[in-house]
């Protein structure tokens, strides 16, 4: 019997985790978050100027925001996917 | 998710060498050395293997990934990716994967990549937060100053370095291996340069490989040929060290590119690897009035996803029959049922075939659930067809009404004995009493008559029934139309090329849906309809949804405009739109009925499930809705009742009149919590979550009542037309609990054209953020609120959503998720009563026409100009791993698992 895997493992392993990213993803197109974080992006670009910005400054500076703007709902829905498939499949 | 630096190089980058307008720079000097030296082929390489993992080959090695061979033949091997974990960091601990896992393009290596000077990086236990204040230093941008911040070198598996693994192996090799393609999004990151570099030949290789991804990823059919035969020319090109002007994607080396739409099944292809482009093509014979559901079918079947879902053996007909067989013996068991009418022995015909075929899983979920058991001895071949059962041929046809009673379906604890060729037997008591003797048994010779078997069976049912206690779910459980879909779908691919008999799917049809029984027309949209609730029983999961009845409400829409069938819920949004299985992961969508209060825009809204959208056409919004209504009337002023609007009518159109707010009136007032009152208030329908497979059906069949100005009509019309007890093709169900029509109503076809996209779709306009938006934006602007503007406002929220035109491919990044491909047209053909189904479906990317069991291929102008009854979309860029959770929702105790053998039996998870 294998030991126990720690449930990243187990999401990554059993390829859930790209089934959940994927879902999440749809979710958050139509809920409109996407769109939203665009616009900010866009607007942290031209506050910096075009030239002068990267990928990974740009990452960094909407992060904090991407994270809180996440529906509540959303969040939840994803928790709730993940305890189902731990509990399907912790065994 | 890549900044737009389409202009002038910065002062870290070059231009690449060969600036043209439209290149737009952003490659770098790194960029243009490693594609001079063949480094495409690197990048080809990868994508291949990366492909080929995505689509789970059971190798870890794909034959992509072995070598390349360019147009000429030559044979290139690259390094091999036997030993490669997939899209997995090689030294990220297991089960710490690094996020923005790139492939170095220099050697094999895969590592994470985590934004420089920031902490120790993605695989670190606080996951990816980079402080901002970090990152906004420049520090990190020269490769010197990557390694002056990283720790001690020690590359411990368990916490990443500074930049993460990625950059370690970049200090390794001392800055040589500076370039890295990242598997998420395709792009190349330069490790000098400290960005993401752009090069045209690079991002058109992933693009043919891999799709895009920062608008949409490729549609998930497999690739066309052009695409291959282009991709194929640049990989040349891009061998051969040649100056630049070669590199271009239309340049010389399109040797053999000659795979046009008419070289459909020439060699070229095969060499590529595209799969036998007419296999899953295959006629449907008619077996008398049968269209509807041929058309349906071919619907199904070249709907990637669901023939995928069943050619992968997620419902495996057989170990589903054994499942089945088993669930009734051990309720017989614990119920201690009396089955020894000895009579029903000889009707063995039909209990013959109760376990090797058919049945319905009414409960637990069918294929491959556990592991793969002998039963007891009485199944003899262990469930496999027997030899003579497709001999058994078609029914016969010209027996008239079989022998079915109305309303038999499960619910109702029907019989559903159909008696064709005694093939179908919905006869469980039959088998129940006859069990243990006849299961599995080849069917018996010379099948009973009709009513010998009928009449057996009828008394064996009310016997055992009665006994029993359980002859509902043993009923139930005897038919099963996902087994019979699995059937027909072997069948289409098994590679034959005559017609095939889908006789077994009507019968367990008619078993479940007892509307549709007999050999009348029936309605195609509700025949999909019935099919995909079917299905969705065969696959839920048990206990997870009430079965749900085939919704009876024709109930027509508040408004005249489009309302949504939902079949598969009557229910509020929380049962049926989160049940698990997988017709509804794929097939059901939400819908957001706001009501809008006038005064003060606080919004309610009520979500319902639908699983297609039913759009009034042009003529029909335009004689029905009233003059004081909506702007979408007004604007379809010329449109007269037989011909076509002024401009012609378009699915777009469609759509936004199905989102256009209605004024509600003074009768409609809403109690709004936030005025305290009532008040004028606006509806408006939107979409909360759109299904990855879009129905949309255009109502045609209208029922006009005369002297009324037709207010029945649209409305009534709702859900496919009410054409009243005459069943006619297209005219609406004959069964459904619609109100007959009305004395003096004109039945009518719409049979004008409705112009509409085969590429790129974009629903965004529609979704609910969007439209709300649009009608927020509209009250700011203080437009008048009743709504008159509607057409002008949802034309705003539209180009909000920025689609651009249907024809053009849905709009550059808004895209995304939103964009849907059609891949199946159902048109009708003739008139109300009497009419016949035809289908064009996209198979391997072309178009084909089927009509029964005539299919040819056409040209996509053709299709295009067909007056449409039902279209059907995919979402572009849905994968199957998308849908394919359904294997991690089947609980243990089911023996859910992981993987599933080919013989249907599972391994025990881990």
């Amino acid at each position: 019997m294998p030991a126990k895997k720690s449930v990243e493992e187990l999401l990554v392993d059993t390829g859930e985790r790209d089934r959940l990213k994927e879902v999440l993803r749809t979710k958050l197109i139509e809920c409109g978050w996407r769109d939203e974080l665009k616009e900010h992006c866009k607007e942290v670009i031209r506050s910096k100027g075009k030239e002068k910005i990267t990928v990974d400054e740009l990452t960094a500076e909407i992060t904090p925001h991407g994270r809180a703007t996440i529906p509540q709902d959303v969040k939840q829905d994803l928790l709730r996917r993940i305890s189902k498939f731990v509990d399907d499949n912790q065994n | 998710m890549a900044p737009a630096s389409d202009e002038s190089p910065s002062e870290k980058r070059q231009c690449c060498a060969h600036a043209r307008p439209g290149c737009g720079g952003g490659g770098c000097a790194h960029l243009d050395e490693h594609r001079r030296a063949g480094g495409a082929r690197a990048v080809d390489a990868i994508c291949r293997y990366m492909r080929a993992l995505a689509n789970r080959t059971p190798s870890c090695a794909p034959a992509g990934a072995d070598g390349v061979s360019d147009a000429t033949g030559a044979h290139t091997p690259a390094f091999s990716h036997q030993s490669l974990p997939p899209r997995r960091c090689a030294l990220c601990a297991p089960g710490r994967t690094g996020r923005r896992v790139h492939a170095c393009l220099h050697c094999v290596f895969l590592g994470c990549r985590a934004p420089a000077g920031g902490g120790g990086g993605c695989c670190a236990a606080g996951g990816g937060g980079v402080p901002s204040a970090c990152a906004s230093t420049r520090m990190g941008r020269s490769g010197a100053a990557l390694a002056a911040a990283a720790p001690s070198g020690t590359l411990s598996a368990s916490v990443a370095p500074a930049g993460g693994h990625l950059a370690a192996h970049v200090r390794e090799t001392s800055g040589t291996h500076a370039l890295a393609l990242d598997l998420d999004s395709g792009e190349v990151w330069c490790a000098a340069c400290a960005d993401y570099v752009y090069d045209p030949l690079y991002s058109a290789i992933v693009a043919s490989q891999l799709g895009t991804r920062g608008s949409e990823r490729a549609p998930i059919l497999p690739p066309q040929p052009d695409a291959i035969a282009k991709h194929d020319g640049l990989l040349a090109a891009s061998v051969a060290p040649s100056p630049p002007s070669s590199a271009q994607p239309s340049g010389g080396a399109r040797s053999g590119a000659g795979a046009g739409a008419g070289d459909v099944g020439g060699s070229r292809l095969r060499e590529i690897g595209v799969p036998r482009p007419l296999l899953g093509l295959r006629g449907l014979n008619n077996l008398g009035n049968t269209c509807f559901m041929n058309a349906v079918l071919q619907v199904l079947a070249h709907n990637p996803l669901i023939a995928s879902f069943f050619l992968a053996d997620h419902h495996n007909r057989h170990v589903c029959a054994r499942l089945r067989a088993d669930m009734r013996k051990s309720r017989r068991a614990r119920t201690g049922a009396a089955t020894g009418t000895g009579a029903v022995a000889g009707v063995g015909a039909g209990a013959g075939s109760a376990d090797g075929v058919g049945g319905v899983g009414g409960e637990g979920r069918c294929g491959g659930l556990r592991e793969g058991e002998d039963g007891d001895g009485s199944f003899g071949d262990g469930g496999l067809l027997p030899a003579d059962y497709h001999a058994r041929g078609a029914p016969a046809a010209a027996s008239g009404m079989p022998a079915v009673r109305r309303g038999a379906s499960a619910a109702s604890g029907g019989h559903g004995a159909i008696d064709d060729s005694g093939d179908l037997s919905g006869a469980s008591p039959v088998e129940a009493a006859g069990a243990d003797a006849t299961n599995g048994a080849p069917l018996l010779d010379g099948a009973l008559g009709p009513s010998a078997s009928q009449g057996e069976a009828d008394k064996a049912g009310a016997e055992t029934r009665a006994a029993v206690g359980g002859g509902d779910d043993d009923e139930r459980l005897s038919v099963c139309v996902g087994c019979e879909v699995d059937a027909v779908f072997a069948q289409l691919w098994s590679g034959g090329r005559s017609a095939v008999n889908p006789h077994q799917l009507l019968c367990a049809i008619w078993a479940k849906v007892g509307q549709l029984a007999a050999y009348k027309q029936q309605d195609a949209h509700e025949f999909y309809v019935a099919l995909l609730q079917q299905l969705h029983q065969t696959t839920k999961q048990s206990g997870a949804s009430a079965e749900l009845a085939p919704d009876a409400a024709g109930g027509s829409g508040p408004d005249g405009g489009a309302r949504a069938t939902g079949p598969l819920s009557p229910a509020p949004a929380g049962t049926a739109a989160d049940c698990p299985c997988f017709m509804h992961r794929l097939c059901c969508g939400v819908l957001a009925s706001e009501v809008v209060c006038a005064t003060c825009g606080h919004s309610r809204a009520k979500l319902e499930t639908f699983s297609d959208l039913s759009c009034d056409l042009l003529a029909a919004a335009d004689a029905d809705t009233a003059p004081a209504a909506t702007g979408g009337a007004a604007r379809a002023h010329v449109g007269g009742r037989d011909g076509e609007a002024a401009g012609g009518d378009t699915l777009r159109s469609c759509l936004e009149r199905f989102t256009l707010p209605e004024c509600l009136g003074t009768d409609g007032r809403f109690h709004c919590d936030q005025c305290r009152s009532l008040q004028p208030s606006l509806k408006q329908m939107s979409i909360a979550r759109l299904p990855h497979v879009l129905a949309l059906h255009l109502k045609r069949f209208r029922t006009d009542t005369v002297g009324t100005g037709g207010t029945g009509g649209g409305a009534a019309a709702a859900g496919g037309g009410a054409a009243g007890a005459s069943g006619g093709c297209g005219g609406g169900s004959t069964g459904k609990a619609r109100a007959g029509t009305p004395l003096g109503s004109v039945s009518a076809k719409v049979d004008s054209f409705v112009r509409f996209p085969l590429n790129g779709l974009d629903m965004a306009p529609y979704l609910a953020h969007a439209v709300a938006r649009g009608r927020e934006r509209r009250t700011r602007d203080g437009a008048r609120q009743r709504g008159a503007t509607a057409g002008g406002a949802v034309r705003d929220g539209a180009d909000e959503g920025e689609a651009g035109d249907d024809e053009k491919g849905g709009g550059g990044d808004c895209g995304g998720g939103t964009i849907f491909d059609c891949f199946a047209v159902v048109v009708h053909h003739g008139t109300m009563n009497a009419g016949h189904y035809t289908t064009y479906v996209r198979h391997c990317g072309l178009w084909y026409a089927c009509d029964d069991a005539w299919v040819v291929a056409v040209s996509e102008e053709e299709v295009a100009s067909a007056r449409a009854y039902l279209v059907f979309y995919l979402r572009r860029g849905v994968t199957e791993q998308a849908l394919d959770g359904v294997a991690s929702l089947v609980p243990a105790a089911l023996g859910g698992g992981l993987s599933r053998q080919p013989d249907g039996s599972e391994q025990p998870p881990a």
